[in-house]
């Protein structure tokens, strides 16, 4: 797994990238969960793992995770989900690492788990310095991502190199501007455009 | 020459069992035994040290250590600051550059990857090594040498934790830092998980309805407090800028003091609210002496700066959270439903 901010290497902490409302942003927190991996091998058959994974950007030992039984052919689609599946999501059933528990969703507001947590500062209209905090829970808005990608066996030999983009966090379908919304958790409808958009945070780099 | 060889060879012996910690037999027992730590239900997996494995001897004596005055020439104990009716805080310290810091309880630092405000200690074994300095035991060497040896329980119970027959075969740096193996693995035993609100969680206990509604506001958006104080640690052992300043002087610059970096400025490790009622002072340097003191700073009194916390910065609450006056109010019922008397009363 690697990040990038259109095209550019992910680095932490600094006000340096934008997107496409034209808002100069840092990123300093990008946590979340990966699920529901199932790849399609040339065969046509569909391999499904029912494992998660907590990936955080700041900790590059979560950046690799293997998922056993992957077809040794190549594939012509990748699938997995940003979030946990309702079976997964449900208030104290992970492990409580201090990582799971960082990511408990109160049951006030529905239990589970926040399936991203992706923080940092903009610069403001007014040029002041704000915090955003883009967190996505609840399962009506887990993030499906589709890859169609294929890619030969000896492409795929040495595993699958996924890259998420984090500017697209912001941009398509629904175009964020922070300066309107730089806090989602517990709006559903801003939750709703964050999940849509995620459906394009991914891509195969292998 | 037989006779000289038989020697050298024991006290081979002698030195390499310190050396390696391996178990004494005293009287057909074997020691150190390993301690039976429980992770209380819903908990992280604890932190232990590898080079210092927690045993019923170690803790022991640790336990009995951290109340003694004999590791002092001032009459002081580690008692003496960390007092058990304040969960083991201590209001605060003066630094010699004149910073205020006010100092964390023990409790739950098992769970702890790092220590003091700005996490200048990353091993618990080292945590205890300053209180030997002049400014607290002002401990000299020499003394310390002789009242443990001569001490009519000390030499007996450091053989059975750590394997140790003289002192004197230990450096004054050594001998320090066996002390501080054994105070750490006490620390390590001190925790905390009884108090109202686990009680109300996991066995049916009750809380009033002014508490309840506290609960409320800390584990929703109206307090969103359960971000960075969440269960069953009440904190993420991560570092935050909750708004306290906009300028970073001296202690106030927190973990940038550690790390130097910028986007560090005003960052502070997040304590754990358990016991939160007994520990005042609050704040790293202590500013705020009652609950009431700290929930209306993060109500109206929170300070904007380029590293604030993101989740400091809501819309529409960008200088606190505007709760109401019933709501602050019961924020700190629910507060004090985080005190564990067990914890304090324990022998």
């Amino acid at each position: 797994m690697s990040f990038n901010v259109n095209g550019v290497p992910l680095r932490v902490d600094t006000i340096q990238f934008r997107n496409l409302s034209g808002n100069s942003f840092s990123i300093t927190r990008l946590d979340f969960y990966i699920s529901n991996i199932e790849i399609t091998s040339v065969t046509g058959a569909i391999y499904k793992s029912t494992k998660f994974f907590y990936v955080s950007a700041r900790d590059t030992s979560t950046y690799h995770f293997t998922v056993n039984g992957l077809p040794l052919t190549g594939i012509t689609s990748f699938r997995c989900c940003i979030g946990l599946s309702a079976s997964q999501n449900i208030s104290n059933s992970l492990t409580p690492t201090q990582a799971n528990l960082n990511m408990a969703w109160p049951d006030n507001m529905g239990g589970g788990y926040h399936f991203l947590k992706l923080e940092g500062h903009y610069i403001a209209s007014n040029l002041q310095v704000y915090g955003y905090a883009m967190h996505l829970g609840k399962n009506q808005n887990l993030v499906e991502i589709t890859l169609s990608t294929p890619l030969y066996e000896s492409q795929v030999s040495n595993g699958i190199k996924l890259a998420m983009d984090v500017a697209k966090w912001y941009n398509a379908p629904a175009k964020i501007d922070l300066n309107n919304t730089n806090y989602t958790m517990g709006i559903d409808s801003l939750m709703a455009k964050l999940s849509q958009n995620g459906k394009n945070v991914l891509s195969i780099t292998n | 020459m037989r006779y000289i060889a038989i020697l050298l060879f024991v006290v081979l012996m002698i030195k390499c069992r310190q050396k390696d910690n391996i178990a004494n037999t005293d009287y057909g027992v074997d020691y150190p035994t390993p301690y039976n730590f429980q992770v209380p239900q819903g908990f992280p997996q604890p932190y232990f040290s590898s080079d210092n494995p927690l045993t019923n001897e170690g803790v022991d004596l640790g336990k009995r250590l951290y109340s003694d005055a004999i590791l002092s020439s001032n009459g002081l104990s580690c008692s003496s600051c960390h007092r058990r009716s304040k969960s083991f805080s201590s209001p605060y310290y003066i630094t010699p550059t004149g910073d205020k810091i006010s100092i964390p309880p023990h409790i739950n630092l098992v769970f702890n990857p790092d220590y003091n405000w700005n996490g200048s200690i990353t091993k618990l074994e080292l945590l205890p090594m300053g209180d030997f300095e002049p400014q607290f035991f002002n401990t000299n060497a020499d003394t310390l040498f002789y009242r443990l040896s001569h001490h009519p329980l000390y030499p007996q119970l450091f053989f059975k934790a750590f394997g140790i027959t003289n002192f004197y075969t230990l450096s004054y740096e050594e001998l320090k830092m066996t002390i501080c193996k054994a105070l750490v693995q006490y620390i390590r035993t001190m925790v905390s998980a009884n108090s109202k609100l686990d009680r109300y969680q996991l066995k049916g206990g009750a809380l009033t309805q002014e508490e309840h509604d506290g609960m409320y506001v800390f584990f929703s958006e109206r307090g969103d407090c359960f971000h960075c104080h969440g269960y069953p640690l009440f904190s993420d052992n991560l570092y935050h800028n909750n708004g306290l300043n906009n300028q970073f002087i001296g202690q106030d610059a927190g973990r940038n003091l550690i790390t130097h970096a910028a986007s560090d400025l005003g960052m502070f490790s997040t304590p754990t609210l358990r016991n939160i009622e007994l520990t005042a002072p609050y704040m790293h340097d202590g500013r705020y002496t009652t609950l009431e003191e700290v929930v209306e700073f993060y109500n109206s009194g929170v300070k904007f700066s380029r590293t604030i916390d993101p989740i400091m910065t809501k819309p529409g609450k960008e200088s606190g959270l505007q709760l109401t006056a019933y709501e602050k109010l019961s924020l700190v019922a629910f507060l004090k439903t985080l005190t564990d008397t067990s914890f304090i009363s324990a022998k």
